[in-house]
């Protein structure tokens, strides 16, 4: 048993502001940055260079990848909480709800879309790498998420960190179930619609969908507790 | 193209039940080359010129290997002398192993180009196309059932697995087939022939899995993971 984990905790990471991004040449915070920034960049110089795809493509890429955010899961949970047909149609077939919704789950081979009630919690990890619906939420996971600490600890004892490490508290009586992706699914947990919700609006409703609620380390925001 | 067999230091992902580290929230931003690599490879699955993310994961646990057996490549740049790789570090490691291994690039030209020489035209492309053959044959008839209690194999082949270490001989229940899927195993060694499978959703209890281990609290709590029928045997 080693305490030198295979994956770190904490990826490498700088504070970039969109204009940067735009420019040609990414000034690097410290030589290990740099270093990786030069390899990265003679990879696809050297793909481009073979007609793999263009600068401009790679580019597109980032763009299109920047631009997928929880936002898109949200509205598949909102539109489920005031629509029951569709949420039925969005836990028999996953992509296919989503193609309705004109949200593209690109990579994801399978999506299986889960709803915790008042009997199940769902909650969601990798253990093997950092699979995650990336089309839905966002091309980042969390880095928590990636981390060896939440791999580890969360298929051991779920309650235990959703509540020390999240804040989060499942009554004893409701099931937490574990799901681990290890294969070609990929998972999205419908939160449970807060109290207080009757009537609301899709897109109010959005407002109180959070990343992590649709994880399933944390429920979603209520009335109370959401950012005005 | 010649599959890919495993290295002697490839290293299945470890789990470490006993491990009580803080789980940090602190929101990383993601630096420039790792949103670089991972779009690129992206862009390169969604061309259709790297055929999966499974040699790129396998890929990874070999530079986890590596980094265990105090193997260091020879390419080992003085920030990794003393640490692990970062998650995008060992992205770049991964996708530069796959990418060679396809064909793309070579491990001398990706030296050449780090060191900047300028005389070296450019490489023509030496890529060769992975298309294996589908055996769609040998596990065409699912065996398994919902309900079915079933055990996880307890030795793991050599090699990149998608079952987690944590389940070996463990038993569970069938909750329902998910569909067919091309072998991960196969795929991450780029065989020239891959076989079509049967994947499951089984059901765990966490008081099965980790015994005395099990928090007080999770004795009812599930574990849902997919695994591969070739990994499964029925118990009566």
């Amino acid at each position: 048993m080693s305490n030198v984990q295979a994956q770190n905790h904490y990826p490498f990471y700088r504070a970039v502001d969109a204009s940067q991004e735009s420019e040609h040449s990414h000034e690097a915070i410290n030589d290990d940055e740099a270093y990786w920034a030069q390899r990265t960049r003679v990879i696809q110089k050297l793909l481009e260079a073979q007609g793999c795809f263009t600068a401009a493509e790679v580019r597109q890429e980032i763009e299109r990848e920047d631009s997928v955010t929880p936002m898109l899961g949200a509205r598949l949970v909102a539109r489920a909480w005031v629509d029951p047909a569709f949420k039925q149609r969005l836990l028999a077939d996953g992509k296919a709800a989503c193609q309705e919704m004109a949200i593209d789950t690109v990579e994801i081979k399978r999506l299986e879309v889960v709803e915790n009630t008042a009997a199940v919690h769902h909650v969601v990890v990798c253990t093997l790498c950092s699979c995650y619906p990336r089309a839905i939420l966002g091309y980042h996971p969390p880095s928590w998420y990636k981390s060896a600490a939440y791999r580890n600890r969360v298929v051991v004892d779920p309650r235990g960190v959703l509540a020390e490490e999240f804040g989060t508290s499942i009554a004893d009586e409701v099931e937490i179930r574990v799901m681990d992706s290890t294969a070609d699914t990929r998972y999205l947990v419908i939160p449970v619609r807060p109290q207080g919700t009757e009537g609301w609006s899709q897109e109010d409703l959005i407002k109180l969908v959070t990343r992590d609620s649709m994880i399933g380390v944390a429920v979603a925001e209520t009335p109370e507790t959401a950012p005005s | 193209m010649n599959d890919i067999p495993p290295k002697p230091y490839h290293q299945h992902i470890p789990h470490d039940p006993e491990d009580q580290s803080p789980i940090s929230q602190a929101e990383e931003d993601i630096s420039f080359f790792e949103k670089q690599i991972i779009s690129l490879h992206n862009l390169m699955r969604a061309k259709k010129q790297l055929p999966s993310f499974d040699a790129v994961r396998r890929a990874a646990e070999e530079v986890d290997g590596l980094f265990a057996a105090q193997e260091f490549p020879v390419d080992l740049p003085a920030c990794l002398q003393g640490r692990w790789p970062e998650y995008g570090e060992r992205r770049v490691l991964a996708v530069e192993t796959v990418l060679c291994e396809l064909g793309y690039l070579s491990k001398a030209d990706l030296r050449a180009a780090l060191a900047e020489s300028t005389d070296r035209p450019a490489p023509p492309s030496a890529a060769t196309p992975y298309a294996p053959v589908v055996d769609a044959a040998t596990y065409c008839e699912p065996r398994y059932f919902p309900g079915t209690v079933v055990q996880v194999a307890a030795h793991p082949p050599a090699g990149h697995i998608r079952t987690p270490v944590y389940l070996l001989g463990k038993t569970g229940v069938i909750v329902r087939l998910q569909g067919m899927f091309l072998s991960p195993e196969d795929l991450a060694h780029f065989k020239s022939s891959v076989v079509q499978l049967p994947l499951y959703l089984v059901e765990f209890a966490m008081a099965d899995v980790w015994g005395d281990r099990c928090p007080p609290k999770s004795l009812k709590d599930k574990l849902r993971v997919e695994i591969y029928e070739p990994w499964l045997l029925p118990l009566d």
